[in-house]
C-alpha cells in the first residue's frame, strides 16, 4: 500500500526513490508454497542435531579460535576509506551503495507518529535468523519466543500468540490472519539480506492501513531487484538452526531487472520447560521472484511472488471425549502457500503520485488444532495530488475478497472444533482521504484524515486521525496525534465452536467450549500520542513517544449456558455438531462478548549515537501500564490476564564496533520485565556476533545468542494448549558469498 | 529427549568459556586503539569524492584561472556541512593539472568569484543568484537543475548519481568529459518546465 512517509501525506510518489529522499515504500509481495518433497535432507539433519552436545562444544571452540584471530586481525588491516574512494573510477563510484544511516530515518522525522525504521545496515549487523528476531530491536515491541516455530509479538500491550491488534504487511501484502487475528509467523520468512528495511509504527495506523492497525503497523519491505543483481549464496550452520539460501539477479531487456531466490531452513527442537524436548522441530522451503521495470523516470512496474512449504511439529495436550480424555501428542503441522503481486506506480508532475496494486494470496495449514485454507484477492489504488496552496490531498480505495474453508475436526480424535459456516466468503471495501496542511511553511503542519470501511462482520467502520507536527528549528520535531482505530472480530470469535479445556472427566466428560458470537462488535481504541525527535547530523538521534490509549468493547469470554451432547430430542443446539455414536459430553458454553474496557499509557525512548566512525550505540527503553476493567455482568479473567501479559519495562543496548573495514563486533544486551499473568520471570540476555569480510565477496559471521543462560522462558502458550518451551543459548556460523 | 537435557547441562558447564568470551570481548572493546576506518561509505563521503572528481572531468577555460593561476578553488557557504568537511579532507595537499586544490568557505555576502566549483548546501534558498560564468554549481538539493544549478548529486536506490543540466553547463562556459556524461543523467531546459 503506502510508504510510511505517506502517513502524513508526504507521499513520495511511488517506491521510486526521489532525489535525496529514499522513499520508504510500502508495496508488496512475497511468499509461497508447495513442495512436500524436499524434506529428506533436513530430516537427516534433525536426527544428527539430536546429539547436540558435540556441536555445541565444537562451535564454542571455533568461536574462541576465531576470536583470537579477531584480536590479531585488525592490527594488520588498515584501510583509508576516503583514499580508496578517491581512487575509484566514476563508474565504480556510481555503483557504491550508500550506507543508509541517515537517509531513511531522516524521512521518518517528517512523520507525526511513533515510527521506527530498521535499516538495511541494522539488518546486516543483526544476529537474527528470522523476521521476529529482527523486530526485537524496536523499542516498545515485545517479541517473545513461544517455541521453535511460534512467536508472541505485540506493540503497546495485549501480548499473546494471537496479538490481534498489530497489523503486519510484507511489501504491501497483509499477513494478518482473519481467522484468529494476529500473524502466523511460522508462514513468514524471506532471505533477510534481501530486505530493504522494516518500518514499524507504534500506535494506530488505521487511517491509512485500515482495521486492526490498533496498536501498531509493521511494514516489511524487500529490495528492488536492481539492487540484488548477481549471484548470492548464504548458509548458516548452528547447533539449533541451519539454513541455506541462493539468489540470482539479472537484467531483463533495456529497463528491467529480476531476481530469483530459494531458501531452506531447519530448526531443531527446543527444550520443554518440564524437561525433555518440546518436539517443536521443523523445516521449511520457499522460493520466489521479483521483477522491476522502470520506464522513463516516472513509471515503475513490479511483479513478484513466492511459494512456500513448511513441515513443523508441536507437542500439545489434546482433549478427547473418550478415555483417557486428555493425551499429550506430537502433532505435525503442514503449511503451504503462495502469492503473486503486481504493482504499478507513477510520479506525476508537481509532486503527485499514484499507484495501483493487486495481489493474490493462498495459504493452507493442516494440524491437530486447526485446518484452514484461504484465498485472498486484494486491489488497492492510492493517489497523492500535487500540492495546491497549503493543501496536499491523498486518497485511496481498497477492495479485498477472502474465501476460506475450515473443515470440522474429528471428535473421535479429540479434534473438537466446528465452524458454522464451514466455508465463508468475505468482502471488504474501504476508502480513505487525508489532507496535509502546511500551517506555516517549514514549521507547522497539520494532517487530518479518515478511513471508512465496510466489512462483513460489523458493517461500516470509521477510523479518523488528526496529527500536528512542529519543527521549531532544524533537527527538532515535536508531534502530537489523536486517532481512532478498530479491531474487527475474527472468524473464530464469530463462527467457531472450539473445545478449550476439560473441566471434569465424568462420565460424561464436562468440557469448556468457546462458541462464536455473530453479534460481536469491533474493539476500539482512541489513542492520544505525543512525541519528540532530535536528529543532529547523523551523530545522534533521539526519539521519544508518549501515549495514552482508551480501549472500549474489548472482547472477553463469558459463560452462557451448559448443554449436553448429543442433544436430547427437542433440544436445539446453537451449533450444528454431529458426534459419533457412543460419545457424550456436557459442554459449558462460553462466548466472546464486548465486555471489557480500559486504559493504557506508556512511553518509548531511543537514543542512537555514533560518536565516531567505529562505534555505534543504541539504547532503547519502553514502559507500559495497562488498566483493564470488566463491565458489569462480566466475570471473565481475560482482562486481568491481558494486563499482565506484556512487560512493563524493556531495556536494550546495541553496541556496534567496527574494528576495521573488514571486522565488526555487535553486542546486544536486552532486559525484558516479568509477565505476571503468564508466569514468566524477567530476564536479561545477551547476543554477540563477529563479522569478518574475508574478501570483497565473502563474509563470515560467528554468532552466539542468549549467552547468559543455557535456557530461559520468554512466554507461555495461552488459549491453545501447546507445550511450554524455553529459548536456548545457541551458536552459529554464517557464510555469505556474492559471485 | 534425554539428550536435550544433557545438552543443557553441557551448556552450563560450558558457560564458563562463554563468560570468558564475553569478558574478553568487553576488554578488547575498551582497549583497542582507535586507528581504523569504518566499512561503509556515507552519502556525504561519496558526494565529496564526486565533487573532487569534477575538477578532472569538467573543463574550464584558461581565463577562469587568471587571478590565481596556480590554484583550483572549491567553495561553499557552509563549513559545517558533512560534504564540505569530507571534501576538505579529500583535497588537502592535492593537485590537479599542477594547480593546488583549495577549499574556501565564503561568508554570506561574498560573491563566488574566483571559485571554480561552488557546493550549494540544501538549506540555501536562491541558487539562481549563483549563476556566474566559469562557475560549476553542485548540490544535493532536490531538482537543483530546475532551479538553475548545474549538477545535482542524486540519491537513487542507495547510490549517488550525478544529474547534469547540459544547458546550464554550457551557459556557464563549461564542458563535461564523455566519461562523466556516460554515468550521468542529462537534463536540458525542456526538462525544467516553468523554472526558467
Amino acid at each position: 500500500m503506502m510508504p510510511i512517509t505517506d502517513f502524513n501525506t508526504k507521499p513520495v510518489a511511488n517506491p521510486t526513490e526521489q532525489a535525496g529522499s529514499p522513499t520508504i515504500h510500502f508495496t508488496s509481495l512475497q511468499n509461497a508454497m508447495i513442495r512436500p518433497s524436499s524434506q529428506a535432507i533436513f530430516d537427516h539433519q534433525s536426527i544428527s542435531l539430536a546429539d547436540q552436545t558435540q556441536p555445541a562444544r565444537s562451535i564454542g571452540m571455533v568461536l574462541l579460535l576465531l576470536l583470537v584471530a579477531a584480536l590479531i586481525y585488525p592490527q594488520l588491516s588498515r584501510a583509508d576509506s576516503l583514499q580508496n574512494l578517491k581512487s575509484l573510477s566514476l563508474e565504480a563510484l556510481g555503483n557504491i551503495e550508500v550506507t543508509i544511516a541517515g537517509s531513511a530515518p531522516q524521512q521518518a522525522d517528517d512523520i507525526a507518529a511513533a515510527v521506527y525504521v530498521i535499516s538495511r545496515q541494522d539488518i546486516s549487523n543483526s544476529s537474527a535468523t528470522s523476521i521476529p528476531e529482527l523486530l526485537r530491536q524496536v523499542p516498545g515491541l515485545h517479541v517473545a519466543r513461544m517455541d521453535g516455530n511460534k512467536w508472541a509479538i505485540s506493540s503497546r500491550g495485549f501480548s499473546s500468540r494471537i496479538t490481534n491488534k498489530l497489523l503486519v504487511m510484507i511489501d504491501g501484502r497483509s499477513v494478518y490472519s482473519p481467522l484468529f487475528g494476529g500473524v502466523m509467523w511460522d508462514e513468514q520468512d524471506l532471505i533477510l539480506t534481501d530486505l530493504e528495511r522494516i518500518e514499524v509504527i507504534r500506535g494506530p495506523g488505521a487511517t491509512i492501513w485500515g482495521a486492526n492497525a490498533v496498536n501498531g503497523v509493521i511494514n516489511i519491505i524487500t529490495r528492488r531487484s536492481e539492487d540484488t543483481q548477481g549471484n548470492f549464496a548464504t548458509t548458516t550452520i548452528g547447533d539449533n538452526y541451519s539454513e541455506i539460501a541462493l539468489r540470482h539477479g539479472g537484467k531483463l531487456g533495456e529497463s528491467g531487472y529480476f531476481r530469483l531466490y530459494a531458501k531452506h531452513r531447519n530448526q531443531a527442537a527446543t527444550p520443554s520447560l518440564s524437561g525433555g524436548s518440546a518436539d517443536d522441530e521443523g523445516s521449511d522451503d520457499r522460493a520466489g521472484f521479483r521483477v522491476d521495470w522502470r520506464s522513463n523516470n516516472s513509471n515503475e512496474f513490479t511483479l513478484q511472488g513466492d511459494i512456500y512449504n513448511a513441515e513443523l511439529s508441536e507437542r500439545l495436550d489434546a482433549l478427547t471425549l473418550l478415555t483417557p480424555f486428555s493425551t499429550s501428542l506430537k502433532d505435525d503441522i503442514d503449511i503451504r502457500g503462495g502469492n503473486l503481486l503486481a504493482r504499478w506506480s507513477q510520479t506525476t508532475a508537481g509532486g503527485g503520485s499514484r499507484s495501483l496494486q493487486t495481489y493474490l494470496d493462498y495459504s493452507q495449514r493442516d494440524q491437530y488444532i486447526l485446518e484452514e485454507s484461504r484465498i485472498t484477492f486484494d486491489l488497492d489504488f492510492d493517489q497523492t495530488l500535487p500540492q495546491k496552496g497549503r493543501h496536499q490531498l491523498t486518497w485511496g480505495a481498497n477492495y479485498r475478497y477472502a474465501k476460506d474453508h475450515l473443515p470440522d475436526g474429528d471428535p473421535t480424535k479429540g479434534e473438537a472444533r466446528f465452524f458454522t459456516p464451514e466455508r465463508r466468503t468475505d468482502r471488504l471495501y474501504s476508502l480513505f482521504l487525508q489532507d496535509e496542511i502546511t500551517l506555516q511553511p517549514e514549521h507547522w503542519w497539520l494532517s487530518i484524515g479518515t478511513k471508512l470501511e465496510h466489512n462483513n462482520y460489523t458493517g461500516f467502520e470509521y477510523q479518523p486521525n488528526v496529527r500536528l507536527r512542529w519543527r521549531p528549528v532544524q533537527g527538532h520535531t515535536f508531534w502530537g496525534a489523536i486517532s481512532r482505530a478498530v479491531r474487527t472480530p475474527t472468524r473464530a470469535e464469530t463462527d467457531g465452536l472450539i473445545a478449550t479445556g476439560l473441566i471434569n472427566v465424568g462420565p460424561p466428560p464436562t468440557v469448556l467450549g468457546l462458541l462464536g458470537n455473530d453479534d460481536l462488535e469491533s474493539e476500539t481504541v482512541v489513542a492520544h500520542e505525543l512525541g519528540y525527535r532530535f536528529n543532529s547530523s547523523d551523530k545522534i538521534r533521539i526519539d521519544l513517544s508518549l501515549f495514552y490509549n482508551r480501549y472500549d468493547n474489548l472482547t472477553t469470554f463469558e459463560f452462557i449456558r451448559a448443554f449436553p451432547l448429543p442433544a436430547p430430542p427437542g433440544f436445539i443446539l446453537p451449533f450444528n455438531v454431529v458426534l459419533p455414536p457412543g460419545i457424550t459430553a456436557i459442554v459449558l458454553g462460553n462466548t466472546s462478548k464486548n465486555l471489557a474496557h480500559g486504559e493504557s499509557y506508556g512511553l518509548e525512548a531511543s537514543v542512537d549515537w555514533h560518536p565516531n566512525d567505529r562505534l555505534q550505540l543504541k539504547l532503547g527503553y519502553s514502559f507500559l501500564e495497562m488498566q483493564l476493567h470488566n463491565r458489569s455482568g462480566s466475570i471473565s479473567p481475560l482482562a486481568e490476564q491481558d494486563e499482565g501479559s506484556s512487560p512493563q519495562h524493556q531495556l536494550r543496548l546495541d553496541l556496534g564496533y567496527q574494528f576495521s573495514q573488514q571486522t565488526r563486533l555487535n553486542l546486544v544486551t536486552r532486559f525484558v520485565d516479568q509477565l505476571p499473568s503468564v508466569g514468566v520471570d524477567s530476564y536479561v540476555e545477551m547476543d554477540a556476533s563477529m563479522q569478518y569480510q574475508l574478501s570483497p565477496n565473502l563474509e563470515v559471521s560467528i554468532v552466539g545468542r542468549n549467552l547468559l543462560d543455557s535456557q530461559h522462558l520468554e512466554t507461555r502458550p495461552t488459549f491453545l494448549p501447546t507445550e511450554t518451551s524455553e529459548a536456548e543459548r545457541d551458536f552459529f556460523l554464517r557464510f555469505s558469498y556474492s559471485f | 529427549m534425554p539428550l536435550l537435557i544433557n545438552s543443557s547441562n553441557q551448556f552450563r558447564r560450558y558457560s564458563v568459556v562463554n563468560r570468558a568470551i564475553c569478558l574478553l570481548l568487553g576488554f578488547y572493546l575498551t582497549v583497542v586503539p582507535a586507528q581504523v576506518q569504518s566499512e561503509g561509505f556515507s552519502d556525504s563521503q561519496i558526494k565529496a569524492v564526486y565533487i573532487y572528481n569534477f575538477a578532472n572531468f569538467i573543463r574550464w577555460s584558461s581565463e577562469s584561472f587568471i587571478t590565481h593561476p596556480g590554484e583550483f578553488h572549491f567553495c561553499a557557504y557552509e563549513a559545517k556541512n558533512e560534504v564540505v568537511s569530507a571534501l576538505g579532507e579529500i583535497i588537502s595537499g592535492e593537485q590537479i593539472n599542477d594547480r593546488q586544490l583549495v577549499l574556501r568557505v565564503l561568508t554570506e555576502q561574498t560573491p563566488p568569484s574566483d571559485c571554480q566549483i561552488l557546493f550549494v548546501d540544501p538549506t540555501s534558498e536562491e541558487p539562481q543568484q549563483l549563476r556566474h560564468p566559469n562557475l560549476l554549481t553542485v548540490s544535493d538539493q532536490q531538482d537543483f537543475g530546475h532551479s538553475g544549478g548545474i549538477i545535482e548529486l542524486k540519491l537513487q536506490t542507495n547510490r549517488i548519481r550525478p544529474r547534469v543540466h547540459m544547458d546550464h553547463l554550457h551557459r556557464a562556459g563549461l564542458s563535461a568529459s564523455s566519461q562523466l556524461l556516460r554515468i550521468s543523467e542529462r537534463l536540458t531546459d525542456n526538462d525544467s518546465e516553468g523554472s526558467q
